[in-house]
């Protein structure tokens, strides 16, 4: 039995003396947690399917095609089937690992690379193009003319993007971001933040309000300038080159700290993943700084606010799965909501999955729909959650007679701890200094 | 038949080539994926016409290669997954084959029925398949296994006839009972479509007793004095001391260096009783000579205890990539001898052999580790298998209790089924399935 890393290495290495796959005993416990297998009852999208597949691959029994490419594109790379497995198999990062390896070259490749690699690395090219979006689509009122227009029915894609497509605020949280934002009373440390790109240019509120709280609990926090993209879209692509690259210059950028905190779920199992996918030390060492903002933030959670409302945890994959967080935001809410109602299957796919939702509309909706009816089944009002993939996905799903909300756990902390500082003291200069450093320091 | 119910490219015959076994694989011509009775029978005519193999599918969780097939058409059963009725007033249900049996469980226990029949593979394997195997697991002790809770079944034999046995009655004396041959004849005489399941209220709680021996003797005969004492557990499950060892070289479980076997008892029902009966075990256990007994009420508590046992499986893959999981079945008062057979078998062979099973109802469940690329060790795998099957037969026990024969273990059969016996299967085949085209060269050739 091969450990989870040399697992991940030996890939596509027909040469490795020990198939590292071979400790897949075929016993299916990975299949019921998998959304692509529930949807389809397939065993070509399943855990198992796909491990076999892999492995008839790397024995040259089966060659490329165009069903082998959908067998591991239709993986939600939700890792799901990484928690079921009792061997310590992960059938999810094998499928993305092989996407890489067994995807063409060609022209179509490396143009969609370029186009997807630019404003990744470069926040200011994403910043600008959401707000041209905002400004064109949005704001002229095309956005509304579309939709009424009934265009929109007769292009199926462009529909779904409408939906998912939520209002998008005006700045970014760069915008108002400083670089360091001190510590709010008796200083603690330093920690750095990693602003993720969704984070920063859909949802910045919770990005500013994570911020505020790590401030709040008496730390300098540190978002350093370099940072760019995780990598985490590259890879479900397959462009690990790109995604490699990612890698290193967020490593550099957090050089300095011991402690990276990020309030983006699918961010921080990337990251928590560079080890394996750079494998030398300073990746190690990188990984291990690595921090969920509710993992970091739990243990200092002392009495806070009680917050009035029915509150519930809707788990994303990439905290409870690939980085096996689990209960500290449960924990967390639980002190601080007025009722926390559980969730059944709390920590299964909602479906959305970077752009799974777009690319795999029929798997993604038959997990969104099955979330959905645990969802109002609790009749909580707060949907709370700390991934913006979950958090669009979620609303994209509301319908007309919901009226439940959604919102990060970094929200609705800050809520309860401004809360409880209005009732102490004063927290008012950690506020300030957000609104009077304003105009972009990172530039 | 509805437009991508047949696959039939590369990646599809790969994935629909294997079950959980590790060492069998084969590879269809096609495969269908089947959603309703009337697509079965076409099937079933189809291939009666063209003489074309078929091989039956629930979830492919079968240990015995079952399902794998060598060329020809798999039926995927996985689609055709609904609920038909839960009768609340009869206490009866009425599935399709390719329900699965946690689902199952999860929909008529939220009702506050039960379903008994608790395969360890519950959260992934079919009703059609448990069916097909008779499954059980370890609260068939005292519930019994799948066949005890069949009352009806639609079967659909070659050529495309539908044969409905039994219905929504507890009781029949009327006739052959079609749907007893059915049950663990591994799709080699049709198809299940349907199945009509007997219920029973739900119990109202359960507990844990966890008893640790310094000697095998002992451990069995401590079971014996449960089993005397009037009380029926719903589950007695046993651990050996190279399981135990097994899994603690992975996992620490705190478990001594001198315990020779662990025994897991269960009991559920009303609260008072399960209490009593959790206080009488401990009792017995102690007066046998039980080393340590640990009880619990609670689930996080009754899971701690359950840990080791449930860990067994993993542990194993862990310290050998293939193992055999043996699951013979011998009378009760065999059980030591037994267990010692296994031992001298194991150190004869230089193997490695866990046991572990359910004690309770004499099904064992020796594993013989090993790899597979390692040809001499394959030898020596081989001789040990056949002698620990030679040894349940010689106590009077047969050589699957609960998984089936499939390819696995055919060879073997011969040695636990007398010839006339053999003789009458294949009469008996050859009347639902004269071509042959069901699941060729499944549990004994022709
Ligand atoms: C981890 C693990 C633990 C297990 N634990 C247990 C256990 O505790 N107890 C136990 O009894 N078994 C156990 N099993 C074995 C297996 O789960 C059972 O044999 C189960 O009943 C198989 O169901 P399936 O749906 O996967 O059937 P498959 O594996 O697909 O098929 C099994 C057999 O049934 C036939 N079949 C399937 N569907 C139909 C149908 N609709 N009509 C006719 N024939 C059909 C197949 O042809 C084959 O012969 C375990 C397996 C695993 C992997
Ligand atoms: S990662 Fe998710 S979608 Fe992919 S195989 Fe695992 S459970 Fe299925
Ligand atoms: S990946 Fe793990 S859970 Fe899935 S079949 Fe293989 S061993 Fe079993």
């Amino acid at each position: 039995m091969l450990d989870r890393k040399e697992q991940l290495k030996d890939i596509g290495d027909g040469e490795s003396k020990l198939d590292p796959l071979s400790a897949c005993s075929r016993c299916a416990a990975c299949q019921s947690a998998c959304p692509s297998w529930s949807a389809t009852q397939l065993e070509t999208r399943s855990p198992r399917g796909r491990v076999q597949l892999i492995r008839a691959f790397n024995d040259h029994r089966l060659a490329d095609s165009k069903e082998l490419r959908e067998a591991l594109f239709t993986c939600l790379d939700c890792r799901a089937c990484e928690t079921a497995c009792p061997n310590d198999i992960h059938p999810g990062q094998l499928s993305l690992l092989k996407r890489a390896e067994i995807m063409p070259d060609g022209l179509p490749r490396r143009i969609r690379r370029m186009l997807t690699n630019a404003p990744l690395l470069h926040a200011g090219m994403m910043e600008f193009g959401m707000g041209a979006m905002r400004l064109l689509y949005q704001q002229t009122g095309l956005r509304h003319w579309l939709r009424s227009s009934g265009l929109l029915h007769s292009m199926p894609k462009l529909e779904r993007l409408d939906r998912y497509l939520p209002e998008i605020p005006g700045k970014p949280a760069r915008a108002s971001l400083p670089e360091i934002v001190p510590a709010t009373g008796v200083k603690k440390g330093v920690v750095g933040y990693f602003l993720g790109c969704a984070m920063n240019v859909l949802f910045p509120d919770a990005a500013l309000s994570a911020v505020r709280v790590l401030s709040l609990l008496g730390y300098d926090v540190l978002t350093p300038r370099g940072i760019v993209c995780c990598g985490a879209p590259q890879m479900t692509m397959g462009e690990i080159d790109s995604a490699k690259e990612m890698a290193r210059r967020n490593i550099r950028a957090f050089d300095e700290v011991d402690i990276i905190v990020t309030d983006c779920a699918a961010c921080g199992a990337e990251m928590k993943g560079y080890e394996h996918l750079l494998n030398v030390d300073q990746a190690l060492r990188f990984s291990a700084k690595v921090r969920d903002f509710a993992e970091f933030v739990e243990p200092f959670i002392g009495d806070m606010e009680i917050l009035p409302g029915c509150y519930t945890w809707h788990a994303p994959c990439h905290l409870a799965h690939a980085q096996g967080v689990c209960d500290p935001p449960k924990r967390i809410l639980k002190k601080i909501a007025g009722e926390f109602l559980e969730l059944t299957e709390e920590d299964r796919c909602c479906g959305s999955a970077g752009i799974y939702w777009l690319t795999n509309p029929q798997i993604a909706d038959n997990a969104l729909e099955r979330k959905l009816r645990f969802i109002r089944e609790t009749n909580a009002d707060t949907i709370v959650t700390s991934n913006p993939g979950c958090v669009l996905q979620l609303l994209a799903g509301k319908s007309e007679g919901d009226e439940w909300n959604v919102k990060y756990l970094s929200e609705v902390l800050e809520v309860a701890m401004q809360g409880r500082m209005e009732n102490c003291d004063s927290s008012r200069e950690t506020n300030l200094l957000l609104s009077n450093n304003k105009r972009g320091v990172i530039r | 038949m509805p437009k991508g119910s047949v696959s039939a490219d590369e990646v599809s015959l790969i994935a629909y080539g294997y079950d959980g076994s590790t060492s069998l694989t084969g590879q269809p011509d096609a495969v269908v994926h089947i959603s309703s009775e009337a697509q079965a029978q076409a099937v079933m005519r189809l291939a009666q016409e063209y003489a074309a193999p078929l091989f039956p599918r629930g979830a492919g969780t079968g240990l015995a290669g079952g399902s794998t097939p060598n060329g020809g058409v798999v039926m995927d059963f996985a689609p055709m997954n609904r609920v038909i009725e839960i009768d609340r007033e009869c206490l009866m249900a009425v599935v399709e084959p390719g329900v699965i049996t946690g689902d199952f469980q999860t929909v008529v226990e939220k009702m506050g029925l039960f379903y008994p029949p608790d395969p360890a593979s519950l959260k992934q394997c079919t009703l059609g398949g448990n069916v097909a195997t008779c499954a059980g697991g370890p609260r068939c002790l005292k519930y019994g296994v799948t066949r005890e809770y069949v009352r009806g079944l639609h079967f659909v034999v070659p050529g495309g006839e539908v044969i409905r046995d039994g219905g929504k009655y507890i009781k029949s004396a009327a006739g052959y009972n079609l749907s007893q041959l059915f049950i663990g004849s591994e799709g080699t005489l049709g198809v299940v479509t349907e199945v009509t399941l007997r219920l029973i209220p739900l119990p109202e709680t359960a507990g844990t007793t966890l008893a640790l021996f310094k000697d095998l003797e002992i451990s069995a005969s401590a079971v014996n004095g449960l089993l005397e004492s009037g009380m029926l557990p719903s589950v007695i499950e046993f651990v050996d001391k190279t399981g135990i060892d097994c899994v603690q070289r992975t996992w620490d479980m705190g478990i001594e260096a001198d315990v020779e076997a662990m025994l897991l008892i269960e009991s559920d029902g009303y609260l008072e009783s399960v209490r009593k009966e959790l206080v009488l075990a401990k009792e017995i256990c102690h007066r046998h000579g039980a080393k340590r007994v640990e009880l619990a009420m609670e689930k996080p508590e009754r899971d701690r205890l359950w840990k080791l046992r449930r860990s067994i499986s993993p542990a194993l893959s862990k310290l050998m990539p293939n193992k055999l999981g043996e699951d013979i079945s011998v009378p009760r008062s065999e059980i030591i001898h037994m267990v010692r057979e296994i031992r001298d078998i194991a150190s004869r062979n230089d193997l490695m052999i866990p046991v572990f099973g359910h004690i309770g109802d004499g099904n064992l469940h020796p594993n013989v580790l090993f790899d597979m690329n390692n040809g001499e060790m394959m030898r020596r795998v081989e001789n040990a298998t056949s002698e620990l099957i030679r040894a349940a037969v010689g106590v009077g026990g047969t050589l699957s209790g609960e998984h089936g024969i499939g390819m696995l273990k055919k060879d073997f059969l011969p040695l636990a089924i007398p010839s006339i016996n053999m003789d009458y299967y294949r009469r008996i085949k050859t009347l639902f399935d004269p071509l042959r085209i069901m699941n060729p060269a499944k549990i004994f050739d022709m």
